[in-house]
């Protein structure tokens, strides 16, 4: 396809045509879901999905326990028919295709690997299925295994490896087929936590590498923001919001989004006066569609920058991140104008690189603020009962309407 | 003191145990007819009982009676667990409550039910009715013990061989028969033993030209003590302690975890 070609750039997801797109941005989406709906027993799990999966990015599926996370795998993996609504494999729809005819692989959450096969015979597995000649097969798992570093390994029995080590075989089984996208299920959960840092870190690496497209389900919030290039928060069926994971972090699109991921003060308040248009400061994080306005919070106004199409009298909730917030002690001058809360330091807790306090404001509310000790201040403390003044950098607030708050 | 006490109980249930056996055993051995003292040692009986064509024979038939139920109960038993365990289909709860049903019941009833199924069927009695009574006691032996097999692993462990290429056949063949291959081996040794002992079953649905064993054994006996009886007896109990001993050893076998 040369850059003379007349075709327009169709959006990807609007018009899955294969292969009609084979350059960079205009390719079509490698897995593409359309109103997905599945229920089990006459009971909803996923409720019209929309999703586009994209060649060679790293997505992340998040959502709280009995969201439908797995049965998304599922159903592109094709363990699960959806009851209405198709998936698109390659622009090919994939509608009652069993699994061994698409090209997926999936890495389970207990692994699944065969206890009766060899390290080789578990890797080897679907290239005999595929009947790959023998010479073929031993090159590719003994390739297969020394991406994940187990080469040597063949002769072992799953149960004489670690967990670490049958995680890798696990990988190293799926991707030994070279799959078009693979599914992996919380796969990282079963490992402790030093083990599981480790193997976030290579499975990026692998990824980039390989350039497979990996869809990765967790209900590890951190682990979701480290590793993706876009995380699809998934609520009771649907998708709260999906975007690269510093947009999900920032820029939480719902109280359910801001609360699931990492920690959030949301604090209940009333919009005062909202301005027409204005520049938004050089230093705020997001400017798109918002207006300057005033809420009132517990009887203290603060600026703040609400959505578009916000209104005088609104109740709204203000989102601060921890991290954002500013905590002034008793000899501590306050920028000029800076509204605050007044409040007492309730809890503690040295975190090692943070200290994190819980304040208690005047008006009742409890706040929580994570400091970090950093050269300007190495060894700065809150004596629990120390009165102090409360408040966040200006404009790194999230103002959603109660409305859409209330939903969850 | 204590020590010497348990001893003491633990020798007098082994006793209580195994005495009738010893002394079976013994008496397969004792070259006397009628005499219950020892009056040395002789194969004699042992001859004697590969002298007596209807006892020859009908060990044959026994055998063979019992390696084809345990086959066939096998066969059916296998693919009955391995659907109970694969697929989620109605009336599969009922299914497995039958089939402990079964297992519970007791074998006159049975073979009363079975006997009056033929006679209303019109299936003549003999070695047909013989091996489908003897596999409809197998059977649930048999599903019950691959199943228990088949549940002890990752229900995910098919999907991934499927997610792999293969095609649900070859993910039966290549994963599930392996891992059930102990206790499949284990079912029908069970099913063998169970068929060659028979007694109960077999009497009301055995017809004349189709003597089993232990029918022949227990006429043998009526009509009077025959040493013969208790080498045979002797050779039958060797053999049930190997195979038990054979499908201990199978289901015990470690499973990798
Ligand atoms: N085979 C099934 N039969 C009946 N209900 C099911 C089945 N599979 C999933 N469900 C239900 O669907 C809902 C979503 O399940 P799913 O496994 O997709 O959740 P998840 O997001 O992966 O959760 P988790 O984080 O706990 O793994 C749950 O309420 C679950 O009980
Ligand atoms: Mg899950």
């Amino acid at each position: 396809m040369n850059a003379s070609d007349p075709q327009p750039p169709a959006a990807g997801g609007a018009n899955p045509a294969p292969a009609a797109h084979r350059d960079g941005a205009l390719q079509p989406p490698v897995v593409s879901l359309r109103g997905i709906r599945k229920a089990f027993d006459g009971k909803t799990v996923l409720d019209g999905l929309d999703l586009d999966i994209r060649h060679g990015e790293f997505l992340t599926l998040l959502g709280p326990s009995g969201c439908g996370k797995t049965t998304v795998l599922r159903l592109i993996a094709g363990f699960e028919q959806a009851d209405a609504g198709s998936i698109h494999i390659d622009g090919r729809d994939v509608a009652g295709l069993p699994p061994d005819a698409r090209h997926v692989n999936t890495v389970f959450q207990n692994y699944a690997l065969f206890p009766h096969l060899t390290v080789h015979g578990n890797v080897a597995f679907g290239l005999e299925m595929k009947k790959v000649p023998r010479g073929e097969i031993d090159a590719r798992v003994a390739d297969a295994l020394a991406t994940v570093q187990l080469a040597g390994y063949e002769k072992r029995r799953p149960h004489e490896l670690s967990g670490g080590q049958q995680q890798r075989v696990a990988l190293a089984r799926a991707l030994v087929n070279r799959p078009r996208v693979l599914l992996l299920d919380e796969s990282l959960s079963a490992l402790d936590y030093k083990l599981r840092k480790q193997m976030q870190g290579e499975l990026k690496a692998l990824q980039r590498k390989l350039g497979i497209t990996f869809v990765f389900v967790t209900h590890d919030q951190e682990e979701a923001l480290a590793m993706s290039d876009r995380v699809v928060v998934l609520d009771a069926g649907r998708i709260a919001q999906q975007g690269p994971p510093r947009e999900i972090y920032e820029r939480p699109a719902s109280l359910f989004v801001a609360r699931f991921v990492g920690e959030a003060n949301v604090m209940d308040g009333t919009l005062l006066h909202v301005q027409a248009h204005g520049d938004a400061p050089a230093n705020c994080r997001w400017n798109g569609g918002t207006q300057p306005a005033t809420v009132d919070i517990g009887g203290v106004a603060f600026r703040v920058r609400a959505p578009a199409g916000s209104h005088a009298g609104q109740a709204v909730a203000v989102v601060v991140r921890p991290e954002d917030m500013r905590v002034y002690g008793p000899g501590e001058p306050l920028p000029d104008g800076m509204a605050h809360f007044s409040g007492r330091i309730v809890e503690r807790t040295y975190k090692g690189a943070t200290l994190d306090s819980v304040i208690e404001t005047s008006s009742g509310l409890r706040l929580i603020a994570s400091e970090f000790f950093d050269e300007d201040a190495p060894d700065f403390d809150h004596p629990l009962g120390e009165p102090v003044r409360v408040s966040w950098v200006a404009d790194w607030e999230t103002v959603l309407p109660r409305d859409t708050a209330g939903a969850r | 003191m204590i020590a010497a006490l348990r001893v003491a109980v633990v020798a007098g249930v082994l006793l209580f145990l195994y005495l009738p056996l010893a002394v079976l055993f013994a008496f397969s051995f004792n070259d006397s007819k009628y005499s219950m003292a020892w009056k040395g040692f002789t194969l004699k009986w042992y001859e004697a009982l590969a002298a007596n064509p209807q006892l020859v024979d009908a060990a044959i038939h026994s055998v063979v009676l019992a390696v084809t139920a345990a086959t066939v109960a096998t066969v059916i038993g296998t693919l009955g667990a391995v659907a109970l365990y694969r697929y989620r289909f109605r009336g599969r709860a009922s299914l497995s409550g039958l089939l402990y049903v079964l297992l519970l019941t007791p074998d006159i009833v049975l073979a009363i039910s079975l006997l009056c199924l033929f006679v209303v069927l019109g299936v003549s009695l003999g070695f047909g009715s013989l091996v489908i009574a003897h596999v409809t006691f197998c059977l649930p032996f048999t599903v019950v013990t691959v199943y228990a097999r088949l549940s002890g692993f990752d229900p995910r462990l098919v999907e991934a061989a499927r997610d792999l290429g293969a095609g649900e056949f070859t993910a039966m063949r290549r994963v599930l028969l392996p891992l059930a291959l102990p206790a499949i081996v284990a079912g029908w040794l069970l099913s063998f033993t169970l068929s060659l002992d028979d007694v109960v079953v077999s009497y009301f649905v055995s017809g004349p030209e189709y003597e089993v064993l232990p029918l022949r054994i227990y006429s043998m006996v009526r009509l009077g003590f025959k040493p013969e009886v208790n080498a045979l007896a002797t050779l039958l109990f060797v053999l049930s302690l190997a195979i038990v001993l054979a499908s201990q050893l199978l289901l015990r076998q470690r499973r990798p975890s």
